[in-house]
């Protein structure tokens, strides 16, 4: 058939169906938006870090990485560049730090380079030299986070803005000396970063001497030579792995929100396809009726494929592309918010990435989807009865579903239920699959429950006498397939919010008691960073400060916690340090396994850690990444993921992410001098409950604090509101 | 001959018995004849039809439409016999929504490699023999239910088929419209030297006919001569009536 004719046979169509053929590609447009926008959401988060590696380190392909934001002595570049393998060595400091600007703030990493970096051959190694050497004295940053924090889009040497720097409990005023665009820096343009010579960061952080990586560049061939021969150099002070070691780390974090955003984008795919299925059945029996007709005027089935194909096509494709469009809208807003719980272990950038997979699997999908459906009204042509379509017998053609299909179909719901049932108990991490399984089984249930429904109405409406009801299930009956689509359309959208508002439900309440049982260890907090540090493992040191937050009156104590970031077994761990003076080491309801109290014991004796269920998996004995970053010795197991428990001596006896006080009954509290506690110090103190606010889960949960039992509320609440007074001041 | 059943048989096996739709069925239809096949309902009327149509096959015994042994068609084969030899009218003939009445009547015309101009170009004398001229570019939903059956009888005729095979061709109309369309077969039958099986439970209908078979439980229980056959006519193959203006 010409393909005119097959046009114009679309065209009549759509003259009398536009309606249904615009709600068809609406579901279409809305599955394959969804689906889109969370693929281009998850590989943006790896594909801008990734990106973001490639335009630092270039050509290389392993680094040198301290194990903390300390860094380790930057001398030691010098004896990596003198190892013969190695093509080129660059030294970095990064430091987590907040650019503030009257009032609005931007987290960023901090990167202080050398000229060493333009050896690696990164693209934006050249941009980033000239800018640390311009910015002798300053920063440079990417012209995304002028524009948020709304600085003077100009900035040279007469005209450069000052911005405050907190970078490790201290406040710097910095001039901001260029702005970086793409054309500079590429994809970095949309990093959260900034940019300082090595020596200027190395100031502004209080780290002289020091650097946090060495990224090298191996000669060809050389890499495995290398590797052992900065192993040996380094010690088991800090990491030697591949360059690109944090990727793997991220994806390795990123999987969760990967399979949980996946689930919901399939559930609402399968939700856009059963409500275009609905779309085209409301047009299936003329369908079907226009098929049974050219059939028997002497079309070849290859003609009428071709005719309903076509007509797919055309609709698919375009609904595909709208669909494209609008994902592309929803994954700019996802871009700019990725996983707020990755962004206090990882520098993510906000560039988008758009794979061309993405794009085609996606476009693809929904053309596939859209002959899928419509291939529906093709079932007649392997039909006995030709005219069945055309001659109706009491019911729409088309749309009976018989009781055996319908019994088929539950028997194979009750079977995916039970297996999946069975997988998801014996393995738990296979919850996501099997949540899929469910949803089909979900489906598949819908025929048997209608007709069961219809059956146990239709009793009573006969005996009663309720004409409306009869009327309306037969009504119902009449018009199987399309009650059923509906049915199955409302039941996965059910289930899909249910899944999904209860797992987030469940996942925010563990985080929250998770958060809570951290935080109620002390009444106030001093941290360093805003909610950028919720996590609080930005480290600063703590100097006298302890000292004189515990000669507070209305302090009873004042004690100091570690927290960081490490990578272990390819996994990046939170490490929490808690002083020893904590009633619970680990809380309670974190234990998955072990003895609480045994542990605690333990942990604060020193050489001891727990670690989560997750970690230890990864660490088992004999695995090299345990033997290579020798973590601490286990004893319990946490439940929450990726966390891992020491006493504060283990990990941190110079430095502490924070310290805590536990407020005195009396409200007697002064205020002291600003200038008893030093310069401006850019630590911030905050309330238990505040901080609760600020958590990862952003929820706020409302918890007695049990350093205050025996205190009144009222008195409680004015000793908080003083330490809190008294905590600014400082 | 242009159709001869020759001891046709044809099963329908269900889920709890087998439905004995044509049961040892011989019927010759000749050029020119209108043959009615009358009979109750369910008494395997359509299958027949189907049978002819080469839509199903037989379980036994033969169809053959001019020499040629249509149960042993492939589909293509079958699919381009159904497009280029023979014509279907069916008691609720589909029009397709949206498309105008000549368009209708093209339909089976653009299964081919032509144009929509040539296949409305064929379609429209037809149209015109059926009485719908000045409708031709109505919509279905603006026509009247007869009109909307002439219209599928000039799409059967369209591609002035050697056999029509009508199913209860006025079975949706009142006695009045139904005999003019049933006349109206009669006349292009006699004057195109066309055979037609017709097949219907209303006995006026029948009447029409040249000569009536009753199909009963899938036999054929008796013949009724309702009139003799029209005298054979050399088949005019490639003159469409109407062409003549066009």
């Amino acid at each position: 058939m010409r393909l005119g004719t097959l046009a114009w046979f679309y065209g009549r169509r759509l003259r009398v169906h536009w309606m249904q053929e615009l709600l068809a590609g609406l579901g279409i447009t809305v599955g394959v938006a969804l689906v889109f926008a969370v693929q281009v959401a998850n590989s943006s988060i790896t594909g801008s870090a990734q990106q973001m590696l490639t335009a630092i380190a270039g050509d290389a392909t392993l680094q040198i990485a301290a194990r903390d934001s300390r860094g380790f002595e930057a001398g030691l570049a010098q004896r990596v560049r003198a190892l013969a393998g190695v093509a080129a060595a660059a030294p970095i400091l990064e430091e987590r730090a907040t650019v503030v600007y009257r009032g609005r703030r931007v987290p960023i990493d901090l990167v202080g380079v050398d000229e060493r970096l333009t050896g690696l051959g990164g693209s934006a190694a050249r941009s980033f030299l000239l800018g640390a050497l311009l910015g002798q004295q300053g920063i440079l940053l990417p012209a995304s986070i002028g524009r948020t924090l709304r600085l003077p889009s100009r900035a040279d040497a007469e005209s450069a803005p000052t911005v405050s720097l907190d970078v490790r409990a201290r406040r710097s005023q910095v001039r901001v000396r260029a702005f970086l665009g793409e054309a500079e820096i590429g994809p970095l343009a949309n990093a959260l970063i900034g940019v300082g010579s090595l020596p200027y960061v190395q100031r502004v952080t209080d780290l002289a001497g020091r650097v946090t990586r060495i990224i090298v560049h191996a000669k060809p061939g050389a890499e495995s030579t290398v590797r052992r021969e900065l192993t040996a150099l380094a010690g088991d002070r800090v990491t030697v792995a591949r360059v690109d070691s944090e990727i793997t780390a991220l994806e390795q974090a990123v999987a969760p929100n990967d399979q949980a955003t996946g689930l919901f984008a399939l559930i609402s795919a399968l939700v856009g396809l059963l409500f275009a299925f609905n779309a085209m059945l409301l047009t299936m029996p003329e369908r079907r009726r226009a098929i049974a007709e050219l059939r028997i005027h002497g079309y070849e089935t290859g003609k009428i494929v071709g005719l309903v194909a076509f007509q797919a096509l055309i609709l698919g494709a375009v609904a595909s592309v709208a669909g494209l469009a609008l994902g592309d809208v929803l994954s700019r807003a996802a871009a700019q918010d990725p996983p707020s719980y990755l962004s206090f272990a990882f520098p993510l950038g906000t560039h988008r990435v758009v794979p061309l997979s993405s794009l085609l699997i996606a476009w693809t999908g929904g053309v596939v989807v859209t002959c899928l459906v419509a291939a529906v009204s093709l079932l007649d042509l392997r039909s006995p009865h030709p005219t069945s379509a055309i001659s109706s017998s009491g019911s729409e053609p088309g749309n009976s579903l018989s009781r055996r299909v319908g019994a088929v179909l539950a028997a194979t719901a009750a079977f995916i239920a039970a297996a999946t049932t069975a997988m998801v108990v014996l393995a738990p991490s296979t919850t996501v699959v099997g949540l899929l399984g469910i949803t089909v089984a979900t489906v598949l249930f819908v025929p048997f429950a209608f007709r069961l429904v219809l059956r146990l109405l239709d009793a009573p409406a006969r005996h009663l006498r309720m004409n409306s009801l009869v009327l309306a299930l037969r009504a119902l009956r009449a018009t199987s397939i399309r009650s059923l689509a509906l049915a199955a359309t409302g039941a996965v959208a059910v289930f899909g919010s249910i899944t999904i508002e209860g797992a987030h439900h469940d996942l925010v309440n563990g985080l929250d008691r998770n958060f809570a049982d951290y935080l109620t260890s002390g009444d106030l907090w001093a941290t360093t960073g805003g909610d950028e540090n919720s996590l609080t493992t930005q480290s600063f040191p703590t100097g006298t400060a302890l000292e004189r937050l515990r000669a507070l009156p209305a302090v009873a104590q004042a004690r100091p916690y570690f927290g960081g970031m490490l990578d272990v077994a390819g996994r990046r761990a939170w490490i929490i340090g808690r002083p020893p003076q904590d009633r619970d080491i680990i809380p309670p309801s974190q234990l998955d396994q072990g003895n609480a109290a045994t542990a605690g014991d333990l942990i604060r004796g020193g050489g001891w850690a727990a670690v989560s269920r997750v970690l230890a998996d990864g660490t088992e004995p004999g695995s090299t990444d345990k033997s290579r970053s020798r973590p601490p010795r286990e004893c319990a197991h946490t439940g929450s993921p990726r966390r891992s428990r020491t006493s504060d001596g283990d990990r941190a006896r110079s430095s502490s992410t924070r310290t805590t006080t536990a407020a005195r009954g009396s409200p007697m509290i002064r205020p002291r001098s600003r200038s008893t506690c030093g310069p401006a110090w850019s630590r911030q103190p905050h309330a238990v409950r505040s901080r609760q606010r600020w958590g990862p889960t952003r929820h706020f949960a409302s918890r007695r604090t049990p350093n205050a039992t025996g205190s009144s509320r009222r008195s409680r609440g004015r000793a908080w509101r003083a330490s809190r007074r008294s905590l600014r001041c400082c | 001959m242009t159709l001869l059943l020759d001891e046709v048989v044809k099963h329908y096996r269900g889920a709890s018995e087998t439905v004995r739709a044509v049961d040892g069925v011989t019927l010759h239809v000749q050029r020119g004849e209108m043959v009615a096949l009358y009979g109750p309902s369910g008494s395997g009327k359509t299958t027949l039809l189907l049978l002819a149509a080469g839509l199903v096959r037989p379980d036994a015994g033969t169809v053959t439409v001019e020499e040629r042994d249509v149960g042993s068609l492939s589909r293509r084969e079958s699919a381009r016999y159904r497009r280029e030899v023979i014509g279907v009218v069916l008691q609720h003939s589909h029009m397709m929504a949206g498309v105008s009445a000549v368009e209708n009547a093209a339909l089976k015309l653009l299964a081919d490699q032509g144009s929509l101009m040539q296949a409305r170009r064929r379609a429209r004398p037809w149209l015109g023999r059926v009485g719908l001229d000045r409708q031709r570019d109505q919509l279905p939903d603006q026509l009247s239910g007869g009109e909307r059956q002439r219209v599928a009888v000039a799409r059967a005729l369209a591609n002035d088929p050697v056999l029509l095979l009508a199913d209860e061709p006025t079975g949706s109309l009142d006695s009045e419209r139904g005999r003019k369309v049933l006349e109206l077969l009669r006349e292009i039958c006699h004057e195109r030297g066309m055979a037609v099986l017709l097949a219907t439970h209303d006995s006026q209908a029948a009447e029409i006919a040249d000569r009536a078979v009753v199909l009963r439980d899938g036999k054929l229980h008796e013949r009724h001569e309702l009139s003799e056959p029209a005298q054979a006519q050399p088949r005019q193959e490639a003159v469409v009536p109407g062409s003549e203006g066009t």
